[in-house]
């Protein structure tokens, strides 16, 4: 432990620590373009200046390690010239097209521009160095603009250091200095550039032209695309998702999300969502109201109460389903019906698997689905399953979730095994969820319209939130299982989502206790012990 | 006057200096063998510490004093890099001791190794000096040859290999890190400190860099004793340096003084005077990066100390002489596309401040600048200094404000009359 004295101020400090980072911590600004958390110091662009008590040059605060009773100043006299020196350096051969930039809103260029007042350009527009390569297409949804890079090389370090190719270099020398792409991207990494990049020199190609950033509103939440579970924002205007970038947490992506993950956005979309739900009646479907069609569901199980109904009802839930979710469905099954036939062991479907983020496992929730279903002694299996769908003992099923290739894939003829079911109900979020079989189509909230958490590959539990409700129809879970009780005649209380996510952890052990404030933005891990076990197979 | 002391250029004048025997015969390789296993590393370092011997690639730093900062046991290996990297526009000192005496330098090379621990040595030689590459490789050979390169040197025990490494041209290479950069492989780029080189270096292990002319020094401070050299030179500027002189001079040429001797004793004794008996314009002492001096200041003696207190360098001892008639905005904007041009371009104040400054003086020499132009090329200049990795922006940034703290008048006239004043022919 130190401490160091930052414009006064006393703070405790870990020696050796950043000083660009302490500031960071404690609410210190320190304008920057080159440094990066997660990549290596550069220390190039010469905006951090600060001034150290004892040194009579400034120096670079990221690449300043703090001392024990270290005395820093960054906002003295000296540094704010400092600032705004190397801030009008950058700018002499900047082009001024804020305008048609699509960068503008969240450039550092523009951010610090207005912070230190706006000077008159003092470099004649003929004496720019012409840059001419603009809005050139690098593949892999990047695009680049020579003119407006202020070369901080992030781009070229987080290739080299974080995918570990070579692909980006710096040619040239001087003000002549120019970033080039030296070999094709080929990275499912490829769209943090646009992240990273503190200009609008690299913009991400899908995102280009399409809405100004000060209009959209953010939701923090988790990737639904694999189970590594980025950090991410969700950028929304009018219940529509326009990005998803990475937020930093670095018990889980560090800064980073791959390209699968983040244009995955669009499959959140309404035009990819189930807005209304249906009941098949002979050859076709017939729209309704999710009251409604739940009411015509009730009926249908209500009728099973005669036969020994616990025996002939069955529920699956996919590995895409939060926490909340699969403890709800649980409870209700157990509750209304006297059951456990739950099914909790339904693969995740396969994908991609690297060494950076990539799990192969493109689900959000495989861990949580597998923790939950460990702390049954005699868990229902899906060979169990089978196996009571080959003897037609089931009547009707119930399936939660969309995320079903992975048991398709280990199922060969699902399909057609579920066809002899007298009811099945499907409550799903996505249109490619729907099972052609299934009797009832219930749309169930998707990832971006509700509340809950999810567990990810190493046993971190992290939060999704909810931006905004499509329609009147699309439900949670539990409020559709609450409503489908109600019909029947039963009473089923969902109970608050805290005090859900506080009894999924309990049950699965190892963070007894711990609360829904506890996962927090940053989320919890479970102790090493408790940690899913399913992928040491 | 007395008779001058000869240490670097004393072999200058024999036929074949560059030869091992011409080396043996004149005393050459008596150092090692006094010093070899007999004398600890530690007390060689002591030994150039007294002896005030400077850095004389451009800082000035005391030599012994850098090499204390390897620590010792290092558990990595050490490596000593020689700079002959030699870009310093006016300096053209360290060629005449790679081809006419090139084994001095290995001799000190293995001095310098000995007491560092290196067992590795690289020499570091500007790309376009393959004159020089030839001679220290057949300097290599021959040494090797006769048991002072190579295992076990003179049954000391001590092993040493020295190589040459080629540059690729690019003044920032001879910036220590940026050489150290270039010969890991990459572009020559400086690197932040710290880590210094004699932590982190090459290859990610202890590293010193030294000048050619600074190594070459070596053999004669241990063989003669640190008093000797020490007394040469002038206070805490030990022994003898090579100056180089150019421009309007007589007599250009590599002088060889103790530290200290007076600039006007170097221009209008050694080399000459200036051509045509002209008055004396203005001078550059200490390379190009070295802020300009006025007629009025050239009895300052030439050592680091000196010339520091009256605002300029001992740089590279380059020494450039303009007479009358030179036009000194048409000398810096020559200066200034230099450094334009050498800029590595990694810091943002360097990068743009450098190419800036030329194009401003660009502006100015060609008759089209504005009375606020000459603010805005002091303003440029002191925008980008002291905020960079390396020294090379200051290099660029005190020039400028020394032409126009001592020729403002000349930059004035420039913009009024919309003309060279001095160079009229010129004027666009
Ligand atoms: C831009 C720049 C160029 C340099 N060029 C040279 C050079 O060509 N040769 C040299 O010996 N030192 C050069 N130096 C100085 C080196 O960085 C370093 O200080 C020197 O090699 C150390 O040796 P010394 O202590 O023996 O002087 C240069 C420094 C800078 C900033
Ligand atoms: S393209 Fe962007 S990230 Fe890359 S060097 Fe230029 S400004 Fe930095
Ligand atoms: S000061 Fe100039 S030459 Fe030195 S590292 Fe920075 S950009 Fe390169
Ligand atoms: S952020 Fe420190 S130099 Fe760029």
């Amino acid at each position: 432990m130190a401490s160091v004295v930052i414009n006064g101020e006393r703070y405790d400090v870990a020696d050796g620590e950043r000083l660009i980072d302490v500031c960071d911590r404690v609410g210190v600004y320190i304008p920057r373009f080159c440094y990066h958390p997660n990549l290596s110091v550069a220390g190039n662009c010469r905006m951090c200046l600060v001034e150290i008590e004892g040194m009579p040059k400034l120096q670079i605060s990221c690449n300043t390690n703090v001392r024990d009773g270290m005395s820093v100043l960054t906002d003295s006299q000296k540094v704010k010239e400092a600032r705004a020196d190397v801030l009008e350096f950058i700018f002499i051969n900047h082009p001024l097209d804020c305008p048609i930039c699509d960068q503008a809103g969240e450039c550092k260029l523009q951010d610090y521009y207005m912070e230190v007042g706006l000077y008159k350009s003092r470099m004649p527009q003929e004496f720019k160095v012409k840059k001419p390569r603009k809005a050139i297409r690098w593949g892999s949804g990047i695009v680049f603009d020579a003119e407006r890079c202020v070369l901080c090389t992030r781009c070229v370090r987080f290739m080299e250091e974080v995918v570990g190719k070579r692909a980006i270099g710096v040619t040239n020398r001087g003000d002549h200095e120019e970033i080039a792409l030296l070999e094709p991207l080929s990275t499912l990494y490829a769209g943090n550039l646009a992240d990273i990049c503190p200009v609008g020199a690299l913009t991400s190609e899908d995102f280009r032209f399409k809405m100004r950033v000060w209009f959209l509103s953010r939701t923090d939440t988790i990737c639904p695309g694999c189970s590594r579970g980025c950090n991410i924002t969700a950028w929304h205007k009018d219940k529509k998702i326009y990005r998803f970038t990475p937020r930093q947490n670095d018990s889980v992506n560090h800064a980073w999300m791959c390209d699968i993950g983040r244009y995955s956005y669009k499959e959140e979309n309404s035009s990819s969502l189930i807005l209304k739900g249906w009941v098949r009646e002979g050859s076709g479907t017939k729209e309704m109201a999710t009251p409604e069609l739940l009411g015509v569901l009730a009926q249908e199980l209500k009728g099973l109460k005669g036969k020994a109904k616990e025996s002939s009802v069955a529920a699956l839930v996919a590995p895409d389903r939060t926490n909340e979710e699969i403890f709800t469905v649980c409870a209700f099954m157990a509750e209304i019906f006297g059951s456990s036939r739950v099914v909790l062991d339904v693969p995740a479907p396969k994908g991609p698997k690297d060494d950076l983020l990539l799990t192969g496992e493109m689900a959000s929730n495989p861990a949580g689905l597998s923790l939950f279903a460990f702390r049954s002694a005699k868990p229902y299996t899906i060979d169990a399953f089978k196996q009571d769908l080959k003897e037609g003992k089931l009547e009707a099923v119930m399936l939660f979730g969309d995320a079903w290739e992975g048991l398709e894939a280990a199922w060969p003829g699902m399909q057609e095994a579920f066809k002899a079911l007298p009811t099945l109900a499907i409550f799903a979020s996505k249109r490619k969820a729907s099972f052609p079989q299934a009797r009832f189509v219930i749309p169930s909230a998707s990832m971006i319209q509700k509340d809950g958490t999810w567990v990810n590959v190493t046993g971190h539990v992290q939060r999704v939130r909810k931006a905004y409700r499509l329609n009147r129809d699309i439900l949670a879970d539990g409020e559709s299982l609450g409503l489908l009780a109600e019909f029947m005649g039963e009473s089923f209380q969902v109970g608050k989502l805290e005090d859900i996510t506080k009894r999924f952890l309990e049950a699965i052990g190892g963070l007894s206790g711990a609360s829904l404030a506890d996962v927090g933005l940053e989320g919890v891990s479970l102790p090493s012990e408790e940690q899913p076990k399913h992928l040491e197979a | 006057m007395e008779k001058a002391i000869k240490i670097l250029t004393q072999n200058f004048g024999l036929e074949d200096s560059h030869t091992l025997e011409a080396y043996t015969k004149t005393g050459g390789y008596q150092a090692v063998r006094k010093v070899l296993g007999k004398i600890a590393p530690e007390g060689v370092i002591e030994e150039v510490k007294r002896s005030n011997l400077r850095g004389l690639g451009g800082a000035g730093f005391p030599t012994g004093m850098k090499w204390s900062f390897i620590s010792k046991p290092s558990k990595k290996p050490v490596y000593l890099l020689i700079n002959g990297d030699e870009g310093e526009p006016g300096t053209f000192k360290d060629r005449t001791i790679m081809t006419r005496d090139p084994h001095r330098l290995i001799e000190g090379v293995l001095l310098a190794s000995y007491a560092l621990g290196a067992h590795t040595a690289y020499i570091y030689v500007r790309g376009e000096f393959t004159f020089c590459m030839e001679a220290l490789g057949k300097a290599i050979a021959e040494a090797k040859e006769a048991g002072y390169l190579g295992k076990n040197i003179l049954k000391s025990g001590f092993d040493l290999d020295v190589y040459i490494h080629p540059g690729a041209g690019a003044y920032i290479c001879g910036e220590e890190t940026a050489l150290i950069e270039s010969l890991e492989g990459k572009p020559g780029r400086p690197r932040n400190k710290p880590p210094f080189p004699a932590v982190v270096g090459a290859f990610g292990c202890p590293t010193i860099v030294n000048n050619v002319e600074t190594i070459a020094h070596v053999p004669q401070i241990l063989l003669n004793g640190a008093e000797w050299f020490a007394k040469i030179g002038s206070d805490r500027n030990g022994g003898t340096r090579l100056f180089s002189v150019s421009g309007h001079v007589k007599k250009p040429g590599v002088y060889e003084l103790p530290m200290g001797t007076p600039l006007r004793e170097i221009l209008y004794e050694h080399a000459g005077g200036i051509i045509g008996d002209s008055p004396l314009k203005g001078v550059i002492p200490g390379g190009s990066s070295a802020p300009i001096l006025r007629p009025e200041e050239v009895d300052v003696g030439m050592d680091f100390d000196q010339l520091a207190k009256i605002g300029s360098m001992g740089g590279s001892g380059g020494i450039i002489a303009m007479a009358e008639g030179t036009c000194m905005v048409w000398a810096l904007h020559n200066l200034a596309r230099f450094y334009a041009h050498e800029s590595c371009g990694q810091c943002s104040p360097c990068r743009e401040g450098t190419g800036w400054a030329e194009k401003v003086l660009r502006r100015i020499e060609g008759g089209h600048g504005t009375a606020s132009d000459i603010e805005l090329l002091e303003k440029i200049a002191k925008g980008m200094m002291t905020r960079t990795i390396c020294p090379l922006a200051d290099a660029c940034a005190l020039p400028i404000l020394s032409y126009l703290k001592k020729y403002r008048d000349e930059f004035e006239a420039h913009v009024r009359e919309k003309r060279c004043p001095v160079r009229p022919k010129r004027a666009a």
